[in-house]
């Protein structure tokens, strides 16, 4: 398939200054630190995708006490975010794997007070709430391109790394499961203006 | 796999991933602005764009109060370091102890104890002080020292830090090595100077390091002679003295300082891919 030449510096980089997990100072930066900062992007993903505080929080736990083993090897070479993702991956293959039900409702509300532009209405919720319930039904792939690309601001070689998967892998996979949400939601198109 | 790579049979050559690249802003900006052209012209794709960045927004809104909460306790990375430390270090335990003891009688009774951990104490070494391990002796020693030197003011280092170039060649000579003072500003730390300090009848050197403001807590980096296999970053700690150590290419490495066990675990990771020789 034709994969399109994707900017080795994207305007979004640049636009979003300091993000946790990128290396932007002295490669000698407080490693830990920067692991610190990467801990609420790792509960999210993990809670996103097992919709199990408990469970989700279990394999971060395990992911980071294998960082910490591995705090030399990811000390030296490149980016820390992808790759404790990528560690963090591994960790809930296996529970990804066991997952039998997904008590979706209960576990894991809808964001109720987060919506952008300040107060959010029950719309917002529910169309949240909504796109979780359809979001649940992709494939398992699918879904973690998605919440890795979407929600975590991976980029699509990044992604790569952490799913080890080629770039335009990730880029089908998440072609088609905002194709498949698209389809799937019954709400109005939105209004003009796209940016 | 069945996936459309253009769109709506039209025949415009905008692939599928590229329209998504855009939602993502992962194009290059001459790429980003033909898009934008296009969408302007294309109404129907336009609409569909649209659709995929409310949709990454919804789903990021939807998921964005699990990042805005307090870490719980058990995902604290203090705390989880403090956990390995506990769990790494037994040191005194009775079974160590009793372990050591036989040990101990069993290599003298052959009498194999020789090099690095009974240098200098050929004659009539009690079982019980062979039990410890040279790299545990050497962290006492070192706890030690740096104890007694840390309440010097004027005598805390033998040659102060405007000597540099003199200490890495003395110092160096006594490891039969290279030896750079390594810089540590971006931990905040300043070389205050070194000393020689001598462990089992063998030389140890020991650079200084303070933070502005507490020269009295000073940061030592110790290094010496041993051979033996490469051991990881090990932390230690004595009363609130904490220690990291590790062995790498025939030398013992530690740090110690009264601070946290992270901030050594991060000084350690900095410093060990620095202070191997061939660097």
């Amino acid at each position: 398939m034709y994969v399109p030449s994707i900017s080795r510096t994207p305007a979004r980089r640049s636009l979003a200054g300091r993000e946790p997990g990128r290396d932007h100072d002295s490669p000698a930066k407080n490693i830990l630190g920067t692991i610190e900062g990467c801990i609420p992007a790792l509960r999210r993903y993990a809670a996103a995708l097992l919709r199990d505080r408990e469970a989700a929080d279990d394999a971060v736990y395990q992911c980071l006490n294998e960082a910490l083993d591995k705090l030399h090897t990811l000390q030296t070479d490149g980016d820390v975010k992808p790759r404790l993702f990528a560690i963090l991956q591994h960790a809930l293959a296996k529970r990804l794997a066991q997952k039998r039900f997904r008590p979706l409702d209960r576990a894991m509300p809808a964001s109720p007070a987060l919506a952008p532009g300040g107060k959010p209405g029950q719309d917002d919720s529910a169309r949240q709430l909504d796109l979780m319930r359809r979001l649940d039904r992709l494939p398992e792939w699918q879904r973690c391109v998605l919440l890795l690309v979407s929600v975590e601001n991976l980029t699509y070689g990044e992604a790569a790394t952490v799913l080890k998967m080629s770039t335009s892998s990730v880029m089908e996979l998440l072609a088609s499961g905002r194709e498949r949400l698209l389809q799937t939601d019954g709400a109005p198109p939105p209004e003009p203006g796209f940016a | 796999m069945p996936h459309r790579a253009f769109f709506g049979g039209t025949g415009v050559a905008i692939p599928e991933t590229e329209l998504h690249a855009y939602v993502d802003g992962q194009l290059d900006p001459e790429r980003n602005a033909a898009i934008r052209r296009y969408l302007l012209a294309h109404s129907d794709t336009a609409r569909r764009v649209r659709h995929y960045i409310k949709q990454r927004d919804t789903l990021q809104a939807a998921f964005a109060h699990v990042a805005m909460e307090p870490i719980p306790i058990q995902l604290n990375l203090q705390r989880m370091l403090q956990q390995r430390l506990a769990q790494q270090q037994p040191r005194w335990s009775v079974w160590r102890l009793a372990a050591g003891l036989v040990m101990a009688i069993g290599l003298t009774g052959a009498g194999t104890l020789t090099g690095w951990v009974l240098r200098g104490g050929s004659g009539g070494v009690p079982a019980i002080e062979a039990q410890a391990s040279p790299i545990d002796r050497l962290l006492d020693e070192i706890a030690d020292y740096h104890t007694a030197y840390a309440r010097e003011t004027i005598h805390q280092v033998e040659v102060p830090a405007s000597q540099t170039a003199h200490i890495e060649s003395w110092l160096g000579d006594r490891l039969h090595r290279r030896l750079h003072v390594p810089d540590l500003s971006s931990h905040g730390l300043q070389f205050a100077g070194a000393r020689l300090l001598v462990v089992d009848g063998a030389p140890v050197a020991d650079l200084v390091f303070h933070w502005p403001g507490k020269e009295h807590q000073p940061i030592a980096l110790c290094i010496t002679l041993a051979p033996g296999p490469d051991e990881p970053p090990r932390v230690a700690g004595r009363e609130d003295l904490q220690q990291i150590s590790w062995q790498r290419n025939g030398y013992a490495y530690v740090i110690a300082g009264w601070t946290d066990p992270a901030t050594l675990q991060a000084l350690a990771s900095d410093l060990m891919p620095r202070l191997d020789e061939k660097t």
